[in-house]
């Protein structure tokens, strides 16, 4: 831009009010084309024209400019001529101390800016300024100004001395916007920490606790966004910037905690609890006496939780003050005994006081003493001797108990100041134990529950117990284990000694562990009290199970639980019920330490082949399968798998040896089994119980580490195939079907498998469609194909829409739909035991959402053209999908299909009804207004549901999104509610508690619905 | 308002009901028993305190008795002290809540447990009224504080 070109813009900015015209030039200086000088020279007429807007607008140009410019722009001596005149025209006309100030903000943040620059800017500013006569925009100009200079130039500041706080004071006297006020806070504690405040104390105090407690409610949409707790803690830390304050701040506090207005008192014992370290003991001392009056009324009379919270902390503030004053020395002396003592005088009454309301206050008031690891010794030592007297004196169970519970509060408390050496309830330790195990035999079940509390929290006290002491409370925790009546009462020893075994294992495995396996190897007496205390055997293994808390018991106790099985399936060939339990605990206790790698070679040499043992030699022995069979085989299959999991290559392939040699070749050599009969469970022409053993096969492997090898895969592939496809038995085929998706899913890279994959699709299509074929066998097929779509799904394979197509096709065969529909819940379903990231599936992220997208629109075309009797199967297939729809995914996918939704709701399918209600169900939590806009078809139709005479189940889930209906909006309820009510007066009258249970919530609900209000 | 009684004894809840087997399934006719009953009053909220009915022992289940065949629910309940003025309001609303939530083929009868309240003949004819209880839920300022105590406590 040439010379004229610039003045042009120049003349325009000041004459035209044209704001626009300062971007060229900014870009100019910018660009160095234009000389700062050569522009103020040419500024010159307006910048000392006789007219005040001419002059304004002059002023306001330069100041913008500058303000564009990066703070290096400026060298030294640019900025000293700016400053001088600015800092000049701050002289001027009152309406250019504005436009001044904008340019000395800039100037403040210049790297030129010397130290006798801020103190000209500084003198100018406290000099020719009253700061209470501009705007807010500009004061806070002004406190920017400081504020950035108390950060960056604190020497040339500091050469003011004093006069610079008695400056900033007047600068902020009178302030009222909080958006200032929080800048000018910030400030002060700075000016607190860099100068002597020393004779001006008072005035800043005054000047800044005027505000305290801050009122302010910021106005609704506020942009600033300055909240009330902004304003409270930073005029908090001023106050609490310096010890100088507190002669003055103290009483003002103490005066406003007196206040009626809650927020008031919790702002006045927050600022307290901060203040009282700063302010020390001196001034504690004056007012202590005060402070716990107040305190002490405050609590005892229980206004309101919030307030209490605040006054307990400021108590604890206080003690910690004075306990920190003699750090030296270990124990109370001086004045802070006073104060304790004054605080057990009145709290030691209050604990001997029968009334709640004033046991409970006073216990509170104590707990927050135990403020350091002396004064909580000194409390301790006061207060212990009283609560056991108290206990003593008084034999009402009732009272105990209240008694009890304060003890164990305070116990829990010190537990927080022990250490190695010292500990607060050291002292007492004896009466302590004494107390509580004399308890242990109360008659009443809540003592005993808090004699076991109390010794466990005692044992938890690193220290405090020794060894002998430990041993004797877990005797007494066994006893009352083995022989009391309350079941709460064995629980919470159980939780006891399952605590103690965490710190003491060697303790537990030598006495607790030989004790409980006695109970187990007796023969159960069928005595009254024990039947009567339910004290089977499976407590005793879940007790074991729930005590292995650390790792060296995990050994013992998993001997004692397999030699429990061992001992039962030698009896029989069918296992019992507590066999099955002791299956559950071994899970349960493998599972819980399955990331301690220290029992691998326990586990594989002796574990597994135990289990295995246990279910091969009742499934040879021809045991019919009952219940109990199935369970102890689903428990060892999962510890199989929680095992093999964790396994490195290395011991993974010595696994699958052993594995091979027992499920492959039948040599049962390995696990100490001779038997006449050939055993191999993976031959289709083994009897049925030998098919059964496959789960154990398949969590070995199918959790084995991704890459390891196997030999001789595809024909291990084909051998499970031919067993899917020939076996009638549903779960054998189910069973088998699994161990080949998982295979599958896991190798889906080799060769010979991609090359299978392609032979099943041949194979088994054609031996699904053909009609000749039995249809149950056909059905199979069909859950066979799903499962090896899942293992294709969740690797994202490039067939599995292929195969999930064809299944999609079946929908509409007469006998295969509903099987193929519900195929959709076998893909999207987590099964715990098969093809899960933790045994090293191939699971790709996010694999629902991508099967959603793809198949949605399959099937919503083939719902719009298929005839009517098909259109439920694919409404099934749809339901499927949305139940496993991530409810974010949901909400934006669900409003194009709910008429596909409320027709589900008027097939007769209960499968179809429930899943459609469910989604429901979750739709009215998560998105409400969704579901509003078709409230008028489905409120009569969930209505018609809860009559479904077929299911309860449906009527319980219909009445339940019934009750929930009532958050949608009342416009869109009211004339469905006399209906409504009317049908669920019926409906508490049905045949079934639970549905009569849920029918009373719904109707109760609805009878709420627009009642006189009922919010509280 | 002051509170008439303001230290109440606090009584434990008994557990909830176990669900059977017979119960979840779908051809067994489940009767309905004291213990329903009771189940659908005992969470009743105290006019006073933020505790249930069950809480102040002001209804147990040994106090129901229902007769499912005959359609005959008789409950008595205690109240706190012998001069609560609120013994009214809580038998007003285990009525309504009975109303709400029983069949209407049940003849629902609510009394004071005899010997436990001062004006208990007075109480016990306003309860047993069918058109005084049905005029006092005319009341939009009853009908609130009924449904207060019905409103689930949410926690």
């Amino acid at each position: 831009m040439s010379a004229p070109e610039w003045k042009s813009a120049a003349q325009d900015f000041v004459h035209g009010n044209q704001d626009s015209s300062l971007g060229p030039i900014v870009e100019d200086v910018k660009a160095g084309h234009l000389k700062l000088v050569e522009l103020v020279e040419g500024l010159r007429d307006y910048l000392t024209s006789g007219d005040v807007t001419v002059r304004c607008r002059g002023t306001s140009l330069l100041s913008g400019l500058i303000n564009k410019l990066s703070a290096q722009h400026l060298n030294t001596q640019e900025v000293d001529v700016l400053v001088a005149f600015f800092s000049d025209r701050l002289k001027d006309h009152h309406s250019i101390t504005p436009q001044a100030l904008h340019g000395l903000k800039a100037l403040s943040e210049c790297s030129g800016l010397t130290d006798e620059g801020v103190q000209a800017i500084c003198n100018s500013i406290f000099k020719e300024v009253t700061v209470q006569s501009l705007s807010q925009a500009d004061r806070r100009t002004i406190y920017n100004i400081l504020q950035s200079f108390l950060i960056q130039k604190l020497t040339a500041l500091q050469k003011f001395g004093n006069s610079f706080v008695y400056s900033y004071i007047q600068v902020m006297d009178g302030e009222k916007d909080p958006r200032n006020l929080l800048i000018a806070f910030r400030s002060v504690v700075a000016i607190i920490q860099h100068f002597q405040i020393g004779m001006f104390a008072e005035e800043l105090f005054e000047v800044t606790s005027c505000y305290f407690p801050i009122d302010f409610t910021p106005p609704p949409n506020d942009p600033y966004g300055v909240t009330r707790e902004e304003l409270i803690i930073s005029l908090r830390h001023v106050l609490a910037a310096t010890p100088l304050f507190g002669q003055y701040c103290f009483p003002l506090i103490m005066e406003k905690a007196a206040s009626d207005i809650t927020a008031a008192k919790i702002d006045s014992y927050d600022t307290l609890a901060v203040c009282i370290p700063v302010y020390g003991i001196q001034l504690l001392n004056e007012y202590n006496m005060a402070l716990w009056n107040a305190i002490k009324n405050e609590v005892l009379s229980a206004s309101n939780t919030q307030v209490e919270q605040a006054t307990l902390g400021a108590l604890n503030a206080a003690v910690k003050t004075y306990s920190d004053s003699n750090k030296q020395s270990s124990s109370m002396d001086g004045f802070g005994k006073d104060f304790l003592d004054s605080v057990c005088k009145d709290c030691h009454k209050g604990i001997c006081n029968a009334d709640l309301k004033v046991l409970y206050p006073n216990s509170k008031l104590i707990e927050s003493c135990l403020a350091t690891p002396q004064s909580c010794q000194y409390m301790l030592n006061k207060t212990i001797p009283v609560i056991l007297e108290q206990f003593h004196t008084n034999t009402q169970p009732n009272r105990r108990r209240n008694i009890l519970d304060i003890l164990l509060r305070l116990i829990r408390r010190a537990q927080t100041f022990h250490d190695s050496t010292n500990n607060p309830i050291g002292q007492h330790k004896d009466p302590l134990v004494t107390l509580f195990i004399s308890i242990l035999n109360d008659n009443n079940s809540q003592l005993r529950n808090l004699g076991v509390c109390g010794l466990a929290g005692m044992a938890a006290c690193e220290g405090l117990l020794n060894a002998s002491e430990v041993e004797m409370i877990s005797e007494h925790m066994l006893q009352l284990l083995l022989n009391d009546h309350e079941a709460s009462v064995r629980q919470e020893s159980t939780a006891a000694i399952a605590y103690i075994a965490s710190k003491y294992p060697a303790m537990i495995q030598e006495k607790v562990l030989p004790a409980l396996n006695e109970r187990l190897t007796q023969e159960p007496m069928e005595t009254e009290t024990e039947i009567a205390n339910n004290l089977s055997n499976s407590f005793i293994l879940e007790t074991m199970a729930a005590i292995c808390t650390e790792h060296s018991l995990v050994k013992p106790i998993v001997q004692i639980l397999v030699q429990y099985m061992k001992r039962d399936v030698k009896d029989s060939p069918s296992l019992s019920i507590d066999t099955y339990k002791a299956a559950e605990c071994v899970l349960s206790v493998v599972k819980q330490s399955a990331n301690f790698t220290g029992n691998v070679d326990f586990y594989t040499s002796q574990l597994m082949p135990d289990l295995i043992r246990i279910c091969v030699h009742s499934a040879i022995d021809g045991a019919s399968s009952t219940n109990s069979n199935e369970g102890v085989l689903t428990h060892v299959a999962a510890v199989l798998r929680t095992i093999v999991q964790q396994l490195s290559q290395g011991q993974a392939l010595s696994v699958l040896g052993t594995a091979n040699c027992i499920f492959l070749e039948g040599n049962l050599e390995s696990i100490n089994i001779t038997s006449d009969q050939p055993f191999l469970p993976l031959e289709v022409s083994s009897p049925e119980g030998h098919h059964a053993t496959l789960p154990l096969f398949t969590a070995i492997v199918c959790s084995l580490p991704s890459n390891t090898r196997i030999e001789d895969l595809r024909e291990l592939c084909e051998k499970v195939y031919n067993l899917c496809k020939s076996t009638l038995n549903i779960k054998i085929c189910e069973d088998a079907s699994k161990c080949l998706a998982g295979l599958l899913n896991k190798y889906l890279k080799d060769a010979g498998i991609q090359e299978l994959l392609g032979n099943i699709l041949e194979d088994l299509g054609k031996s699904i469609e053909d009609a000749d074929n039995e249809t149950t066998l056909r059905c199979h097929h069909v859950t066979t194909w799903t499962w090896i779509t899942k293992a294709l799904v969740l690797s994202a394979h490039m067939k599995s829409m292929q195969f999930t197509k064809e299944i999609v096709k079946w929908f509409e065969y007469p006998l295969l739909g509903s099987t193929s529909a519900e195929g959709f819940y076998v893909i999207l379903n987590e099964y715990d035991d098969i093809m899960l990231p933790t045994m090293h599936a191939d699971v790709k992220i996010l694999y629902r959402q991508r099967f959603f997208q793809q198949t949605l629109p399959i099937l919503m075309e083939g719902f719009n053209n298929t005839k009517p009797e098909f259109k439920q199967h694919y409404l099934t297939g749809l339901s499927h999908l949305l139940r496993f729809l991530p409810k974010q995914v949901l909400k934006t996918e669900l409003p194009p299909l709910m008429p596909m939704l409320v027709q589900s709701l008027c097939c007769n399918v209960t499968s179809l009804q429930l899943a459609t209600m469910g989604t429901l169900y979750d739709l009215l939590f998560d998105a409400p207004m969704v579901l509003a806009k078709y409230a008028e078809s489905t409120i009569p139709q969930v209505q018609k549901l809860t009559k479904h005479q077929p299911s309860m189940k449906v009527r319980i889930l219909a009445l339940q999104c019934l009750g929930l209906m009532t958050t949608l909006p009342h416009h869109i309820l009211f004339p469905f509610k006399s209906k409504i009510l009317h049908t669920l007066g019926e409906v508490v009258d049905d045949k079934k508690r639970l549905v009569r249970k849920e029918a009373v919530k719904a109707r109760t609900e609805w009878y709420l619905l627009g009642a006189p209000s009922t919010k509280t | 308002m002051a509170l008439e009684n303001e230290n109440p004894l606090v009584f434990e809840a008994a557990k909830d009901r176990q669900i059977t087997p017979e119960e979840e399934d779908d051809d067994v006719v489940d009767k309905i028993d004291n213990r329903e009953v009771f189940d659908l009053i005992r969470d009743i909220n105290d006019p006073e305190h933020p505790l249930s009915l069950e809480e102040l022992n002001v209804v147990t289940c040994s106090q129901v008795h229902v007769d499912d065949d005959k359609n005959e629910v008789s409950i008595q309940f205690t109240p706190t002290i012998p001069h609560c003025s609120m013994a009214t309001l809580i038998g007003l609303s285990i009525r309504v809540k009975l109303l709400r939530a029983l069949p209407a083929r049940f003849k629902v009868d609510v009394q004071i447990y005899p010997g436990t309240h001062a004006s208990e003949d007075a109480v016990n004819k306003q309860l047993a009224d069918k058109e005084r209880v049905a005029a006092a839920l005319e009341n939009s300022h009853l009908l609130e504080v009924v449904n207060q105590c019905l409103t689930s406590r949410k926690t």
